[in-house]
C-alpha cells in the first residue's frame, strides 16, 4: 500500500536529536501523519508534525542533559583506561602534540599582544597620520615614507575643520647626559596636544603644562629610573647631547599597552624654535621633511575620504616643488590602528610590527598543526585491530555509531587537553626563547606573559585545543566506529581498506627530507657564522683593538700613546672596514667624462702597513709631504678597472675632481683588493684618502701577549679626554657583524628548532605507519619464527620498506640542502665549503632517530613468541 | 506504597482499557479524547516511560512496519503492580469521596 510519510528533513532532524532509545516514538509520528495526510491533507500533516516536533523540545532538552552527564562520565573513564593501557601509545601522542601545540601557543599569544596593540588610546578610532609618497629623481623609483612636512599639521587644522587636532612629532637619536654619565635614548619632540589625543598616562607631571615651555623634557618611567634611581626626577636638569639643556617636567607612566610611540623621552617641541641649530630646519619643508611626523584626530562622525581630498589638495598648493634629487608625489593618510601589521614605509616612527610576520607566523602554526594531527590519525588508525574488538562488541550490546564516534571523539579531545597541559609546561621554556632572538627584541614584539594572571588566554588556549581534539579524532573516530561487529568478532580483517598508504609513505618522505634540509642548513649556517669571524678578509686583524673617537681628536688620542711600548702601531679610518657603513663621494675624471661614486675611507698615513694591504704600485702616503693630506688618493684593483684607469700602472698620476668640495685628487698608488663588504663577494671602486682630521675610528695594534696592558692604558688615556662618555671598544666588523650574528643566531634558532619539531613529528609518522604495517603482518611474523626465522632477519624484513622511505629522503634532501645553502653561501665574502662530513652530521642523527622510531616496532614484533599470534588458528 | 498521580492513572487505564493495541499513537488519541485536549508526544511518552522504569508498565516491541518508516511500534501491557497501583488509587477516592458530607448541607 501507498502512503504517506513525514517531510524527510523533519523526521531526520528529530532522528538526529532524540536518543535512539525513542525510536518508536518517530514511528508513532509517522503513522500518525500518514492518517492526518489522508484524513486531512500532506500539507496540514506536516504542520501538526512539525507542531509535535517542538513540543518535543523539552524531551529532548531534558534527555541530552541526562544522558550526556553519564555518558561524558563513562567516555572519560574509558579513555583513562586506555591511556593507561597503551602507555607508549599515549605518551608519543601527548608528545607530539604537545611539541607542536606549544609553538602555536606562542602564536597565539604573539597575536593576543599584536592585536592589542593602541587599542588603550580612547580615540583610537579617529586618529590618523599623514604618510608621504616621494618620487626620486635620478632613479625614477617611488618610495612611501611615514614622515611628512612639519607645517603640514598647522595648515590642515587652519584649512578643515573636520581635523579636531593635530600634533608634529620631531624625531631626533641622541644621548642623554646627567652627572656625567650618558646613555643613548629614543627621543621625539612633540607638542602638548600629543596627551590629548594620544593617552599615554603621566606617572608624574601635568600632561597639559609639562610640554608648554620649551626646554621641558619627559622621561619615561625607565629612563627616569636608569638616571635617577633612588631619586625624585621632577625639576633635575639633564642634557640632551648637541641640543642643550632641560628640565624634567614629567614621568610617563608605563602604558596600559603596546603602541608603536614608545620612547625613552620626549621633550618641548617649542624648544626647537629657540635652537640655532634647528632655525634652517623649519625654513623649508623639504629640510624638516624626512625627520617630522604629523597626527591629527578627525571629529567624530567625519569622513577619511574627505581628509584624502583635504590631503591632496593641500599637497598641490604647498609641497609641489620639486628639486634635484625628488619631489613629493602624494600625501595621504593612514588610520592609528593599520600602523602596527601595516604597510611598510621609510623612516618609521617607533617600531610597528610588520605584518609579514604574522602571515610567516600563521603559514608555519598551521603546517606545524596539521602534520601533527595527521600523525595522531595515523597513529589512531594503526592500532585499530587492537581497538576492532572492542568496537564489535560495543556494537553487539547495542551502542549506536553516534555514541561509538563520541566515545573516540572524547579520547582524541581528552588526549588534547592533556597534550594542552604539557604545551604549556614547554612554554615556560619557549617564551624566553622567543623573547631572546634579536629579530623579535628589535621589533619590540617581546611576549609578555604571566603564567598565573593572565587567565584570559587560557581560554583560547582550551578552545584551540578542543579544536585540534576535533581535528585530530574526527577522521579516526569516522574510521573506527564503521566497523562491522560481525567481521570484526569473527577475526575477519576489515581495515584493508585503509588505502592511504602510498599517500602515507610520500609524507613521510617528505617530512623526512625537509628535516634533513632544517638541520644540514642549521648546521651550515652555525659554522659559517664562526667562520666569518676567522675569515681572512685580505687584512690584518689580529691583535687589534678598535675604538669610536666619538667627540676626542685622533691626533690628540694618537699622540698620548705614541710612547706606550706595547703598542705596535696605531691608525685610524672615519669608517670601519667591514661595518657596513660606507660614505660615497662623487669624483669626475676629467672635464667631460661621465662622474663616478667612489667609496671612501679617510685615514692615517699608516693605514696600508698596519692592516698589512698590499700595494701593487706606487708609493703609500707619507707623514713627511704635506700635500699628501686630502689631495693624494690610493685606489683599489677595481677602480682602476671600473673607472677605467687601464693598468694599475697607467693608473698613477691620474686626477679627479671632488665634485663636491672642488678639490683635485692625484692617484698615487694603487692597493690590491681587499673586502669592505661581509655580505658580497663584489668589491667595489675603493679610494683611500689622507684626511687624519675627519678620523672616527682608532684602530690599534697591540704587540703579542700585551692586550690587557694596552687595555688598561686605553682605559686610562680615555678617562684624561673624555670622562663623560664611557670607552666604546668596536667588535671586529663594527655593529655589522654583531647584526649578522645575531640574524645568523636567530636563524639557526629557528631552523634547529623546527628541525627538532620535523624530525620528532616525521618520526612519529613513521612509528605509526611500521606499527600499522605490522600489526597486519603479525602472523606472517609467527609462521617465519615457527619454520626458523632468526630474530635479526624478521627485523630485517619488517623494517626494510621503512628504512628505503630513509634512504630516499636522505637522495632528495642532501642535494637540495646543498643547492639552497650555496645559493646564499655564495653571497658570503668568505665562506665554507659544503662537505662530506659536514653533510653527514646532519644525515646521521636524523637517520637514526628514523632508525630507532621502525625497529623500535618491528623487533617488539620479532620477538614475540609465535604462540601468542598462532594460538587461535 | 507510593500513590500515582491522575495523569498516570488515566495512563494505565487506557492502556487496560486498549489491551493489545495499547502503543503510543493509540493511548494518546485516547487520552486525548478522554481529556478532550490535544496532547503533545512528549507529554504522554515521558510519563509512560516513567510508569514502564517504576514496574507498573510491560513493554515489547512489535516487527517494524513500513507505514512506520521501519520502525517498531512500543506496546505497553499493565503489571500487577500496575493494577494494585490502580486498585489502591481507585480505593482512596471511593474513601475520599465517601466520608464527604452531604455537600448542600454545609449551606
Amino acid at each position: 500500500m501507498n502512503h504517506h510519510t513525514p517531510p524527510i528533513i523533519l523526521e531526520r532532524i528529530l532522528a538526529f536529536f532524540l536518543h535512539p532509545d525513542h525510536a518508536s516514538l518517530l514511528g508513532d509520528m509517522a503513522e500518525e501523519f500518514a492518517w492526518n495526510a489522508e484524513k486531512r491533507s500532506p500539507l496540514q500533516a506536516s504542520l501538526i508534525y512539525f507542531y509535535q516536533g517542538v513540543r518535543l523540545i523539552p524531551l529532548i532538552i531534558y534527555n541530552t542533559i541526562i544522558w550526556s552527564g553519564i555518558m561524558l562520565q563513562n567516555y572519560f573513564l574509558i579513555t583513562a583506561r586506555i591511556m593507561k593501557r597503551y602507555k607508549g601509545f599515549t605518551a608519543i601522542n601527548l608528545l607530539g602534540l604537545a611539541a607542536s601545540m606549544s609553538i602555536c601557543l606562542l602564536i597565539i599569544l604573539f597575536m593576543k599582544e599584536q592585536i592589542n596593540y593602541e587599542q588603550f588610546h580612547s580615540k583610537r578610532e579617529r586618529i590618523y597620520r599623514a604618510v608621504s609618497t616621494i618620487h626620486w629623481q635620478l632613479s625614477g623609483n617611488t618610495s612611501s615614507f611615514a614622515t611628512s612636512p612639519a607645517s603640514l599639521s598647522d595648515i590642515l587644522q587652519e584649512e578643515f575643520p573636520d581635523v579636531e587636532n593635530a600634533v608634529k612629532i620631531y624625531e631626533t637619536g641622541n644621548s642623554i647626559v646627567y652627572n656625567n654619565t650618558s646613555f643613548p635614548v629614543r627621543c621625539i619632540f612633540t607638542e602638548p596636544e600629543y596627551f590629548q589625543i594620544f593617552d599615554f598616562p603621566l606617572q608624574q607631571g601635568d600632561p597639559a603644562q609639562a610640554l608648554e615651555n620649551p626646554g621641558n623634557i619627559i622621561l619615561s618611567l625607565t629612563t627616569a629610573e636608569k638616571f635617577f634611581p633612588d631619586d625624585d626626577a621632577l625639576g633635575k636638569l639633564i642634557t640632551l647631547e648637541g641640543i642643550g639643556e632641560f628640565v624634567v617636567a614629567g614621568v610617563l607612566a608605563d602604558p596600559p599597552g603596546k603602541s608603536h610611540l614608545s620612547f625613552d623621552a620626549i621633550a618641548a617641541y617649542s624648544t626647537l624654535a629657540g635652537l640655532t641649530q634647528f632655525q634652517k630646519t623649519f625654513t623649508a619643508w623639504e629640510k624638516n621633511f624626512f625627520s617630522s611626523y604629523n597626527y591629527f584626530l578627525l571629529r567624530e562622525g567625519a569622513s577619511r575620504d574627505n581628509l584624502d581630498a583635504q590631503l591632496a589638495s593641500i599637497h598641490k598648493r604647498h609641497f609641489s616643488r620639486e628639486n634635484r634629487n625628488y619631489k613629493l608625489d602624494n600625501l595621504r593618510s593612514e588610520a592609528l590602528l593599520d600602523i602596527n601589521l601595516g604597510e611598510v614605509h621609510g623612516n618609521m616612527l617607533g617600531r610597528p610590527t610588520p605584518s609579514i610576520m604574522v602571515y610567516i607566523f600563521l603559514a608555519l602554526g598551521t603546517l606545524i598543526m596539521l602534520t601533527a594531527c595527521f600523525n595522531y590519525m595515523s597513529l589512531s588508525i594503526a592500532r585499530s585491530l587492537k581497538r576492532a574488538r572492542e568496537v564489535g562488541m560495543r556494537k553487539v550490546m547495542g551502542a549506536h555509531r553516534s555514541q561509538i564516534i563520541r566515545q573516540f571523539l572524547s579520547e582524541s579531545f581528552f588526549t588534547a587537553i592533556l597534550s594542552l597541559g604539557l604545551a604549556i609546561l614547554f612554554l615556560n621554556w619557549l617564551i624566553p626563547g622567543f623573547n631572546s632572538l634579536w629579530g623579535v627584541v628589535d621589533l619590540n614584539v617581546q611576549i609578555q606573559f604571566d603564567f598565573f594572571q593572565d587567565w584570559d588566554v587560557y581560554l583560547y588556549f582550551f578552545l584551540f585545543s578542543l579544536f585540534i581534539g576535533l581535528i585530530a579524532g574526527f577522521y579516526p573516530a569516522i574510521y573506527l566506529s564503521g566497523f562491522l561487529p560481525v567481521k570484526v568478532l569473527k577475526g575477519l580483517k576489515t581495515n584493508k581498506g585503509f588505502s592511504g598508504l602510498t599517500l602515507r609513505k610520500l609524507l613521510t618522505i617528505s617530512q623526512f627530507s625537509l628535516s634533513l634540509i632544517f638541520v644540514i642548513s642549521s648546521i651550515v649556517i652555525f659554522r659559517q657564522s664562526n667562520h666569518i669571524l676567522e675569515a681572512d678578509y685580505g687584512f690584518n686583524t689580529e691583535a687589534m683593538i678598535a675604538l669610536n673617537l666619538q667627540n676626542t681628536n685622533y691626533e690628540v688620542f694618537k699622540n698620548e700613546l705614541a710612547s706606550n711600548p706595547d703598542i705596535a702601531q696605531i691608525t685610524g679610518t672615519n669608517l670601519m672596514p667591514l661595518s657596513g657603513q660606507i660614505s660615497v663621494v662623487t669624483i669626475q675624471p676629467g672635464e667631460e667624462k661621465q662622474s663616478v661614486n667612489a667609496t671612501t675611507y679617510r685615514v692615517d698615513h699608516n693605514f696600508l702597513e698596519s692592516l698589512g694591504l698590499t700595494l701593487l704600485t706606487g708609493r703609500t702616503f707619507s707623514e713627511d709631504i704635506s700635500s699628501d693630506q686630502k689631495n693624494k688618493i690610493i685606489v683599489n684593483e677595481s677602480a682602476v678597472k671600473e673607472w677605467g684607469l687601464g693598468d694599475p700602472y697607467s693608473a698613477i698620476g691620474q686626477t679627479f675632481l671632488n665634485i663636491s668640495d672642488s678639490l683635485m685628487l692625484e692617484v698615487i698608488g694603487v692597493v690590491k683588493n681587499y673586502n669592505i663588504n661581509l655580505a658580497t663577494r663584489n668589491v667595489d671602486p675603493i679610494m683611500l684618502v689622507n684626511d687624519p682630521a675627519r678620523i672616527n675610528f682608532a684602530m690599534v695594534y697591540v704587540m703579542p701577549g700585551k692586550t690587557a696592558q694596552v687595555t688598561d692604558a686605553l682605559e686610562k688615556v680615555w678617562q684624561k679626554l673624555d670622562p663623560i662618555h664611557p670607552i666604546r671598544y668596536v667588535p671586529f666588523g663594527g655593529e655589522t657583524i654583531g647584526f649578522l650574528r645575531s640574524i645568523f643566531r636567530d636563524i639557526i634558532y629557528i631552523s634547529g628548532l623546527t628541525g627538532l619539531l620535523a624530525v620528532i613529528i616525521a618520526s612519529l609518522g613513521l612509528l605509526a605507519m611500521t606499527s600499522y604495517s605490522i600489526e597486519n603482518r603479525l602472523k606472517e611474523v609467527g609462521i617465519r619464527k615457527v619454520l626458523g626465522a632468526s630474530v635479526v632477519s624478521v627485523v630485517v624484513l619488517l623494517s626494510r620498506d621503512f628504512v628505503k622511505l630513509l634512504l630516499i629522503s636522505i637522495v632528495i634532501a642532501t642535494p637540495i640542502a646543498w643547492m639552497l645553502n650555496n645559493f646564499w653561501l655564495q653571497e658570503m665574502a668568505q665562506q665554507i665549503t659544503i662537505d662530506l662530513p659536514l653533510i653527514l652530521l646532519g644525515i646521521v642523527p636524523v637517520l637514526l632517530i628514523g632508525v630507532i622510531a621502525v625497529v623500535s616496532q618491528t623487533l617488539r614484533a620479532a620477538l614475540d613468541n609465535p604462540i601468542n599470534t598462532l594460538r587461535h588458528e | 506504597m507510593e500513590i500515582i498521580s491522575r495523569m498516570e492513572e488515566v495512563l494505565l487505564l487506557a492502556v487496560w482499557k486498549l489491551q493489545q493495541d495499547a502503543y503510543g499513537l493509540a493511548i494518546r488519541q485516547h487520552v486525548s479524547e478522554l481529556l478532550g485536549k490535544e496532547l503533545s508526544v512528549g507529554a504522554v511518552y515521558i510519563p509512560l516511560e516513567r510508569l514502564a522504569k517504576r514496574g507498573f508498565l510491560q513493554t515489547r516491541e512489535s516487527e517494524p512496519t513500513a507505514i512506520r518508516g521501519g520502525r517498531r511500534k512500543r506496546f505497553y501491557t499493565l503489571t500487577q503492580e500496575g493494577m494494585n497501583a490502580l486498585v489502591t488509587v481507585k480505593k482512596i477516592h471511593e474513601t475520599a469521596w465517601g466520608e464527604l458530607p452531604d455537600i448542600s448541607l454545609e449551606y
